[in-house]
């Protein structure tokens, strides 16, 4: 199988998702590594344009293409120019005769679907979906120049986000850290903010917890404030009222941690810590650090 | 006495008097008018018998008045109307007499003259007493008109001019052979200087009877036409129960919903904004108001009051026109509406029975269902009882999920079951209300009762919704309940949410479900006075959290917070007392002064739960204040409603006496100590399972 | 302006969805239907453009089974000018397909921006809008959360990663709905009677696919449910000892850490 790996670059460096994705595509078949050069902001029908020229020439089996918000943008376009079967955001695929089988979340993340994708096919990998090769060295990218009038738009400008930095939004995150009045007061969240930089998460808080002001209402969990879907969710201090529950039920993995055995929030977490939050923090936040570093 | 209006004097008379009257009718006519503005109101008529006795106790009897902490000032007022009510049969005896020349029968007995005398001198008591308070005596939250003062020496006047004449009268001989003599009025007449008499008499006179014919005039211009308003007002007082709003009917039909105009009120809501008196006690029982929010009661009726008298005539001129919408009479007037919580302490303190919830709700319901501007908070919350049948927006097929293990059949495994144990969307999805409901299977059991649940097939009542002024969406779960209550052949309803049982016993008969309704703690003070459960002198599970105390002896003292959709809208104070009285080893305390009709509402009702509340202190938080200022010792704070469990939950965690006072559901203490009693019914033998 | 607005009627969020015996497909009976949320955005990015100008009108158009009329009718009850009903049966055709037949629907229509979600919650494949655009040689913009006019155009405010970008898009042009700036509007109770005597005409998917050999298209060939929540593990121990443990399990059993 040809495989063609196109990169996605976060700056001035590419993303890991383009090795994950090399690493896993160097067990099926041929791997050739792209990135669309020439293009200052990510765009996407300019980008297809490039690629599908090329593709047209070289005819690879399989495009794969990282699932960040640029990547799926891209996949799709690209896809529809080429005419070929695509599936979004996969977490897994395998050959399957003529085609290839993928694993990929559907319904909001509630269902597991298993895909049957023919080839020729675009395919969009979800960033951790797999580990980093161990040994695997990513061929440096053939660069594929892209032509930015081909977007049809005109670029105005970019405003940075004001606060929030470096963090995920709330709604999008695939990490929450989520802290409660447990924590006792606002000092805590520097602890709180140092697990969600190490874990890659965005903040979010109790009821409580944004009430007493300590922490912003945009912050907020739960039926007033935002109903959250991310992979993993962490409650710090939470008790699970079942006004907080409403807003994070359907994460997929939640870990709580509480110092009353009784709290609520432990009848719905997938791994539950009954302890003190203070003393999880600090060992939590290097054991993840290490955990991710090893991988 | 003989009238100083001899010769022209009759003539003068009578032409002032059609003056006055007249000027006084003319207004009334005016306002009538108004009145008449507001669309027809059907419910306002029938129900003679009580409407006739409320005419008595309320208006004549003044039962109102004598709430607490009013009691005294109550008297005050009372003492007045009583005096007001005598008096103007002497007064319609002068003039009379005046214009005529004959009296009143009966107005020459000594019982009349002294029941005269008697209330001049007692209603000049309480307006010099009253006079006195606001000018020396302040509290610092009264606010005195200029009004209140012309008013005070009006009235003032009057009993000063009255006994005045009397003393002259009686000095210049005036009075008849034949009449009794006034005995204040006679008392007087020895301090008149001699000869002075005749003049003394002519002059009171005369000035009392211009200052009456004044004050016909002046009294519909002001507040004190409540003296006119209050009879209709009280007469036409709606019939439904105090929880229950008023149906939209034909909704389908319908082009407008709610208040989006002052002429979309009824007639008897115009006729509420001109019986208000002013006196602030709305607004003194109000928990929003008195949280800093920018709810006050009074503000609300007074609002619609001036919106009509300052618009109405245009409207009654031109049909098309509709006026300022009231709930935009000002900016800040949906922040007002919306902090309601519907606890009735406004209703209930208002002495002359003015409904302001029927008002906030009507301009709710313009504003969700018209402008589609309720808070976005609520909005979710409707949209999650639209989709998933309960406002949290949780899983719908889970709501049996509470009763896994339990072996509570559904009326689809059990269809002949006798109760209906409606469990509410908090007892279904609330981890801490599940316990309650656990409780009352409990105590269902030990008494044999039959029953079942619907568990998937139970859909929210709809009630947030209502409150909230999505009408449609409450007849809209109301018809969907009342439907599959109809499949099973549902006719006795149990349920442990004020809130449920209220709209389910109150307003489902509005849409054509009527069930026998009670509220769990209605049925486990029948199953104690039944004999069907008893209750264990000890339980062998702390059910209020004091570890390791000795059980027996020890008396657990626990106050009683009264839900408002029990007490107040329902008028359940002494069932839930007597339940928990019977609880070996439990003392009951109040929080006084805050308790029963007075109780202080915990914040989530009107639909609050789901919404934040963006102003001032947090209701439940001055609630959990109360209960600390009590002192009552109690460990427990005990209520039977799962949004009070919730909020002092939540207010007890926010004060940081969680660990001195826990919160519980009445059920829960009961349940914790519940066995069958001699009476229960044996479940074995093919009973509920 | 005009504005179409593509929509597709999805299980609603409050669903707790669960997989048929055959596990080739959801359990559909009985469950609550409601347009995807992020179609939700995009009506309300369109109506909040009709709140600021009175003359653009806002257009929608669904593709699906009878049943997705209901959330034709929830779209007009908000405020939508206009609906239009592709009939086909659920998951008739793929993506790509489904762009093609659309695409003749907005020829017809020449609106000057066709707006949609930027994937739909039942697939969450994200792939109809850019296709969409590409069938009809338009460029698109996606992660949308603000329109405003512009000359000949209107200026979209686009999502990125620490903040976002603005670029200008000349009519006509497709614009995939992130967020809008408002919560999607409750529907008044007037709208909603309005939109229930309001006629949706029907169009047969075949007229709009017209001749040709279909686009490949994927096969879900199986669903699966992750495992219910029950409780969960509770970690004991020393705390260093918890918190290696916890991550480790996060990493390799859990696999949401990396």
């Amino acid at each position: 199988m040809k495989i063609w790996i196109v990169g996605e670059r976060k700056d001035g460096e590419l993303r890991r998702v383009t090795a994950e994705m090399a690493g896993k595509a160097s067990d099926l078949g041929e791997v050739t590594v792209l990135e669309v050069t020439g293009l200052e902001r990510p765009s996407p029908r300019a980008a297809a344009t490039a690629l599908a020229a090329k593709a047209a020439a070289e005819s690879p089996d399989l495009i794969l293409i990282g699932a960040t918000a640029a990547g799926r943008d891209l996949a799709a376009r690209l896809a529809a120019k080429l005419g070929r079967a695509y599936a979004a955001d996969c977490t897994d695929l395998a050959p399957a005769g003529d085609a290839l089988e993928v694993r990929r979340p559907m319904y909001a993340g509630k269902i597991r679907a298993t895909v049957t994708v023919p080839l020729p096919a675009v395919v969009g990998i979800r960033p951790n979906a797999f580990p980093l090769r161990t040994g695997y060295a990513l061929p440096a990218p053939v660069a594929v120049a892209a032509d930015p009038a081909a977007e049809g738009l005109s670029f105005v400008r970019f405003e940075a986000a004001a606060r929030r930095g470096q963090r995920p939004e709330l709604a999008e995150a695939r990490v929450v850290v989520s802290g409660g009045r447990g924590l006792k007061g606002p000092e805590a969240w520097t602890q709180v903010e140092a697990l969600a930089d190490v874990l890659g998460a965005a903040l979010g808080a109790s009821r409580a917890v944004t009430d007493a002001g300590w922490r912003p209402n945009e912050e907020q969990v739960g039926q007033t404030g935002r109903t959250v879907t991310p992979d993993l969710y962490v409650a710090l201090g939470i008790s699970g009222a079942i006004q907080h529950l409403a807003g994070m039920t359907s994460s997929k993995v939640i870990v709580a941690v509480n110092k009353d055995p009784d709290a609520d929030i432990f009848k719905v977490c997938d791994y539950g810590v009954v302890g003190d939050v203070f003393e999880f923090l600090p060992a939590f936040t290097a054991a993840a650090k290490a955990a991710k570093a090893g991988s | 006495m003989t009238a100083p209006t001899a010769g022209l004097g009759q003539y003068v008379l009578a032409l002032c008097a059609v003056l006055g009257f007249g000027a006084g009718l003319w207004r009334l006519v005016a306002l009538y008018r108004l009145v008449r503005l507001g669309r027809p109101d059907p419910e306002r008529w029938g129900h003679l018998g009580r409407r006739i006795r409320d005419e008595l106790v309320i208006t004549l009897g003044q039962a109102k008045l004598f709430k607490r902490p009013y009691a005294v000032r109550g008297i005050a007022h009372a003492l007045t109307f009583w005096g007001f009510l005598v008096i103007t049969v002497g007064t319609s005896d002068l003039l009379v007499s005046g214009i005529f020349g004959v009296h009143l029968p009966g107005t020459a007995s000594g019982a009349f003259a002294w029941t005269l005398d008697v209330f001049a001198v007692a209603v000049s008591l309480a307006v010099a007493l009253a006079a006195a308070r606001r000018l020396f005596f302040r509290p610092p939250h009264m606010h005195v008109a200029l009004g209140g003062y012309v008013i005070l020496a009006l009235i003032g006047f009057l009993m000063v001019s009255l006994l005045a004449l009397e003393a002259g009268g009686v000095a210049a001989g005036r009075l008849e052979a034949g009449a009794a003599p006034p005995p204040v009025g006679t008392a007087l007449a020895g301090l008149v200087p001699g000869g002075a008499g005749s003049g003394l008499f002519a002059l009171s006179w005369w000035a009392h009877v211009l200052t009456v014919l004044a004050f016909a005039v002046y009294l519909p211009r002001t507040k004190h036409l409540h003296l006119v308003t209050a009879l209709p007002n009280v007469f036409f007082r709606s019939p439904r129960p105090r929880g229950a709003l008023r149906l939209i009917e034909r909704i389908e039909e319908q082009e407008s919903f709610g208040a989006s105009s002052i002429r979309d009120l009824t007639w008897k809501q115009q006729l509420d904004g001109l019986t208000c008196t002013e006196c602030g006690r709305c607004s003194d029982a109000c928990p929003a108001a008195a949280t800093g929010k920018p709810l006050d009661p009074q503000k609300i009726v007074l609002d619609l009051r001036d919106l009509l008298l300052a618009e109405g005539a245009a409207l009654l001129a031109d049909p098309a026109a509709a006026g300022t919408a009231p709930a935009h009479q000002h900016e800040r007037k949906p922040e007002e509406l919306w902090s309601c919580t519907t606890c009735a302490a406004c209703v209930e303190a208002c002495p002359v029975t003015i409904e302001h919830i029927d008002k906030i709700v009507d301009l709710r319901r313009a504003l969700t269902m018209m402008e589609s501007a309720a808070p976005p908070e609520a909005q979710r919350a409707m949209t999650a009882i639209e989709r998933a049948g309960n406002p949290w927006g949780l899983p719908p097929d889970t709501r049996g999920d509470w009763a896994e293990g339990l072996d509570v059949p559904t009326f689809a495994e059990r269809p002949d079951a006798e109760y209906l144990y409606f469990v509410g969307c908090a007892g279904s999805f609330d981890r801490r209300n599940q316990k309650v409901a656990r409780s009352l299977v409990t105590i269902l059991r030990a008494a044999g009762v039959s029953f079942a649940i619907l568990a998937k097939e139970e859909t929210c009542t709809g009630d947030p919704a209502r409150r909230l002024g999505n009408e449609y969406l409450w007849q809209t779960q109301a018809t969907s309940n009342i439907e599959t209550f109809g499949r099973y052949g549902v006719r006795k309803v149990i349920t442990a949410c004020p809130h449920c049982f209220n709209t389910i016993a109150n307003e489902y008969p509005q849409l054509g479900g009527s069930y026998e309704t009670r509220h769990a703690l209605q049925v486990v003070e029948e199953l104690l006075a039944d004999g069907r459960i008893a209750l264990a002198a000890s339980d062998t599970a702390s059910s209020s959290g004091a570890d390791g105390a000795e059980r027996g002896n020890v008396i657990e003292k626990i106050a009683y917070h009264d839900p408002c959709y029990l007490g107040r809208h329902n008028g359940q104070y002494d069932g839930p007392r007597a339940v928990l009285d019977a609880i070996p080893g439990v003392e009951r305390v109040e929080i006084a002064p805050h308790h029963r009709e007075r109780g202080f509402c915990c914040g989530a009702g009107g639909g609050r739960m789901w919404m934040e509340e963006q102003v001032g202190q947090r209701v439940n938080h001055r609630r959990v204040e109360q209960l600390v200022a009590a002192d009552t010792g109690a460990t427990a704070v005990a209520s039977g409603c799962p949004f009070c469990l919730v909020m002092l939950e939540e207010g007890v965690g926010a004060k940081g006496i969680a660990d001195t006072v826990k919160p519980v559901d009445v059920l829960e203490l009961i349940a914790a100590r519940v066995r069958p009693g001699g009476n229960a019914i044996d479940t074995t033998a093919g009973g509920n399972a | 302006m005009k504005i179409l607005v593509c929509l597709k009627q999805v299980p609603d969020s409050t669903v707790r969805v669960k997989v048929a015996p055959d596990g080739r497909a959801i359990l559909t009976e009985g469950i609550t239907w409601a347009i995807s949320p992020y179609d939700e955005y995009a009506i309300e990015v369109a109506l909040e453009r009709k709140d600021a100008d009175p003359t653009t009108t806002v257009s929608v158009v669904a593709m699906g089974p009878a049943r997705s009329r209901d959330a034709l009718r929830q779209a007009l009850a908000m405020g939508c000018d206009d609906a239009t009903l592709v009939t086909m049966a659920a998951e008739e055709v793929g993506g790509l397909a489904a762009a093609r037949a659309l695409a003749t629907l907005v020829t017809e229509r020449k609106p000057d921006l066709v707006l949609c979600g930027k994937q739909a919650s039942d697939d969450d494949q994200g792939l109809v809008g850019a296709a969409l655009a590409e069938a009809l040689g338009l460029p698109h913009v996606a992660m949308v959360t603000k329109l405003e006019p512009a000359d000949g155009g209107a200026h979209v405010t686009k999502e990125v990663d620490g903040g976002h970008e603005v670029w200008k898009a000349p009519f006509p042009a497709v614009l995939l709905v992130h967020k809008s700036e408002k919560e999607p509007r409750y529907p008044s109770l007037p709208g909603i009677m309005k939109a229930k005597k309001k006629e949706i005409p029907e169009i047969a998917l075949a007229t709009l696919l017209g001749e040709g050999a279909a686009p490949p298209a994927v096969t879900v060939t199986r669903l699966e449910q992750p495992p219910a929540r029950g409780g969960g593990k509770l970690l004991t121990g020393a705390m260093a000892q918890i918190a290696t443990e916890l991550a480790t399990l996060l990493r390799d059993e859990a696999k949401v850490l990396s």
